[in-house]
This record gives C-alpha cells, sequence and structure tokens, in this order.
C-alpha cells in the first residue's frame, strides 16, 4: 500500500496555478529528495502535503486530493493525522515549538502521545545515537538555538512523538553522514521523508522535480 | 562595537570570501550584537538611545542572513526596494527615480517578474534575493551576506555573484566606492565564486574573525 498518494493536484495562491495536475506517490520507506528553482512551488507542496494548506492558509486554486494511507489530507482535519506527519519548516520554524526546550518537550510527548514511555525513551536513545549533539541540546533553550539546532530539535521531538512521514523544507543546511544515517533508520522502519535543499548532490536518492508547476519523477 | 570590528577586520572597497565552519557564524554574531543586546541590556530603552544607535549600525551595516526572515513593509516588491532607498536617505517616502531604480536592480537580478507581487507571496530564496536588494539599495558601508548557499538554488547563486562582481551595475547604481562587501560561504560554491575573480579581486578569509561574545 502507499503512504502517499497525490492525484491529480492543482494548486494555485492567485489566479495562475503554481502546481499543475501533479500526481506522485511514496512506497513505505522511500526518501525523496524535492528539487527545484527558487519560487517553483516545493514549500508549497510540502504545505499541501502536511495539510498547512487548505486548513490554515488557502490560495484562490485547488483540486485534485492527497491521501496519507487511506486518507484525504486536504479534507480531514489535521489531528487526524497526529503523530503521523512531521513538518519542519524552513521559517517560522518557533511557531512550531511549543515549549522552552526539547527536554520540556518530551514532557509533552509523553502526555498527549499513546506511546509507552519505554518506546519513546528507544527512540530517543536512536536519535541521539546518530545526531550525538542533541544530547547536549536537550537541555538547551530554544532562544539561544541556531536556525539548524531548532529544525534538529522539531525533528527530534516529531521522532519521539512516532511520526512516520517527515517533510523537511531548507531545514537542514549541511548534510553529513548524520542525515544519512537518518535515512536508513527511516527505512529500517518503513517511514519516509521529503526534504529540499539546494546543496545536497546525492544521486542515489529518488528524486522528484517540480519545474513549471510539473513534477517530473 | 561591531563596526569598530568589522573596520578592524575588513578594509573599504574590498571584497571578501569567508569560509564558514558553521552555516550560521556569521549570523550569529551579527545577530547578538544587532539585535540580542537592546533585547537584553536594554529593554526599557527600547526606543532611546540605545534603539536609536542599533538603527544606525543598520544603515551602516547592510545584512542578508539566512537565519533570520526578512521582514517586508510595502505592498510591491519594487516599492519595498525603493523604500529601502528612502529610508537610507531619511526620507518618509520614496520617489519615482527611485522606483526606476529599484525597477532596474530587479532587471539586473533577472527578479523583474515579482515586481509587482506583494512581499509576502515570496517563496524563501525569492525573499533572500529581494531582502538583498533591499540592503543593496541602501548603500551600506558593509553588506554581509551571512551565508550565500542558503535557501538558493546554483543559478541564483551565481546570478547573484554576478550580479554583486559587476562593476558596471555598481557604478550604474550610485554606488560608493568604498564599500566592502563580506561574504560568507559553506564548501563547493567555492569555485563558482573564484571564477568571478577576473572582474574583481577577491580576498579569501578562512576563519570568521569576530567572535560571539557575550561581554
Amino acid at each position: 500500500m502507499k503512504t502517499l498518494t497525490i492525484q491529480d493536484l492543482t494548486f494555485g495562491w492567485l489566479e495562475e496555478p503554481l502546481l499543475k495536475q501533479i500526481t506522485a506517490f511514496l512506497n513505505p520507506g522511500d526518501i525523496v529528495h524535492l528539487k527545484g528553482e527558487n519560487g517553483a512551488g516545493k514549500t508549497t507542496l510540502l504545505k499541501l502535503i502536511a495539510g498547512q494548506i487548505p486548513h490554515f492558509t488557502q490560495g484562490t486554486l485547488l483540486s485534485g486530493d492527497i491521501h496519507i494511507g487511506q486518507d484525504s489530507i486536504l479534507t480531514m482535519p489535521p489531528g487526524h493525522f497526529f503523530p503521523s506527519i512531521a513538518f519542519i519548516p524552513g521559517r517560522h520554524i518557533d511557531f512550531f515549538l511549543f515549549t522552552e526546550n526539547p527536554e520540556q518537550e518530551i514532557l509533552v510527548t509523553k502526555a498527549i502521545s499513546d506511546s509507552c514511555l519505554s518506546e519513546i525513551e528507544n527512540r530517543r536513545i536512536q536519535f541521539c545515537d546518530i545526531f550525538r549533539s542533541m544530547n547536549a541540546l536537550r537541555d538547551t533553550p530554544y532562544s539561544i538555538m541556531t536556525l539548524a539546532q531548532k529544525a534538529l530539535s522539531l525533528t527530534y521531538v516529531y521522532f519521539l512523538q512516532g511520526a512516520r512521514l517527515y517533510l523537511i523544507d531548507e531545514a537542514i543546511p549541511e548534510f553529513d553522514h548524520e542525515w544519512l544515517s537518518f535515512f536508513d533508520l527511516l527505512r529500517s522502519d518503513n517511514a519516509n521523508m521529503i526534504f529540499t535543499c539546494h546543496q545536497f548532490k546525492n544521486n542515489g536518492l529518488k528524486t522528484w522535480v517540480l519545474k513549471d508547476g510539473v513534477l517530473c519523477s | 562595537m561591531l563596526l569598530n570590528l568589522l573596520e578592524y577586520h575588513f578594509k573599504p572597497a574590498s571584497k571578501y570570501l569567508v569560509r564558514l565552519q558553521r552555516h550560521d557564524e556569521i549570523d550569529s554574531v551579527l545577530k547578538h550584537h544587532l539585535y540580542e543586546r537592546i533585547e537584553s541590556r536594554h529593554r526599557k530603552d527600547l526606543w532611546g538611545t540605545e534603539a536609536k544607535r542599533v538603527i544606525d549600525l543598520g544603515r551602516q551595516i547592510g545584512w542578508v542572513s539566512g537565519n533570520i526572515e526578512p521582514i517586508f513593509f510595502a505592498n510591491t516588491v519594487v516599492e519595498e526596494i525603493a523604500e529601502s532607498m528612502a529610508a537610507a536617505k531619511n526620507m518618509l517616502d520614496f520617489d519615482d527615480a527611485m522606483l526606476t531604480n529599484a525597477s532596474n536592480l530587479l532587471k539586473a537580478l533577472h527578479l523583474s517578474h515579482l515586481a509587482h507581487q506583494e512581499p509576502f507571496m515570496l517563496s524563501e530564496g525569492e525573499s533572500k534575493l529581494v531582502w538583498f536588494l533591499c540592503q543593496y539599495a541602501k548603500c551600506p558601508r558593509f553588506l554581509v551576506i551571512g551565508n550565500l548557499n542558503n535557501a538558493l538554488s546554483s543559478s541564483r547563486t551565481q546570478t547573484l555573484l554576478e550580479f554583486i562582481s559587476n562593476p558596471d551595475l555598481q557604478s550604474h547604481s550610485s554606488r560608493e566606492e568604498k564599500q566592502c562587501i563580506i561574504i560568507g560561504y559553506i564548501k563547493d560554491e567555492f569555485e563558482n565564486i573564484k571564477k568571478l575573480d577576473s572582474h574583481q579581486r577577491w580576498i579569501t578569509v578562512k576563519n570568521w574573525p569576530i567572535p560571539w561574545t557575550n561581554k
């Protein structure tokens, strides 16, 4: 069964469509590098998949559908998909951080998640084994973190919550072996990721290219 | 303090390429000096002398950050750039000549199609380029791009570098001769930047020299 199915999706902020009849899908474990020029619509597509559009902001054109598993993210309420979807934006990231530091975020996760404590602890160990810098960041206030550290922290929180589809928008400035290890971890768990990053040059990954509103995979 | 440090490490009428160890090395230092000082030490003096000092610093240092989101005020992109020009000259509003100059700058950076778009509709990379033009239009003494690589596609990065390196464009926009341009970069764009050396002499700096400090 497909994890994500995009069917004939057309979207525009104004009269002109930015995305034109896009059709694509993800199989379990797929990691996708979403490419395109500045302004091609990469962020918009990620926001649509995350349900940010149309639930929090709207354009003038929207047709087609996006299914996460069996359910349409465009019509079902966003809460229905918690904690499956992890959206890590390139900007306004503070909007997604609810407490003062990642450690406090774990307390919230424990309170709202169905996962048992040992499961959350296992995930914490898995994540910190890959991203060792997260150990030092756990007690660090967001107010003194850099953008990349906040992005990593938010990814950490989503991971603890048990997210299955990671949508990361320009929030990973320097790809290195840690992120490649994280890809492997997601693959082994049949989880997915779609990310944008202009600097990333790895030919081994599945690629989606947005050009003139059309998606080529 | 920040101005003194920049003056000490970077000479006027020069262009510097600073190899970054961390992507936000320059941005975090400038952010601290320009914003956090006023937030932490002078919170009660938000509209007082310290604030005026920071505003004055903002006029002398044009900063394009990969870490701070640009805040736009105008209804259209071209007006946003023209307003930057007006603000730099202590004018309340822009005139027709500034609007024409702003259009020319957009054209030079291949962004004419964005001229009449609302700034908040821009994508991340487009915002960065428009913010760059706003800073450039102010003709600051120091024009700092904190992290060239952040959010820009390769072709846009190349266009931006060519724009900065083109001496004709600079004279066209009445650029001050003593302006210092500092560009932080991470890894692979370096070769692209070096190719532009035929136009202007770039000075390569291996480490960003100004530390972040609480003192």
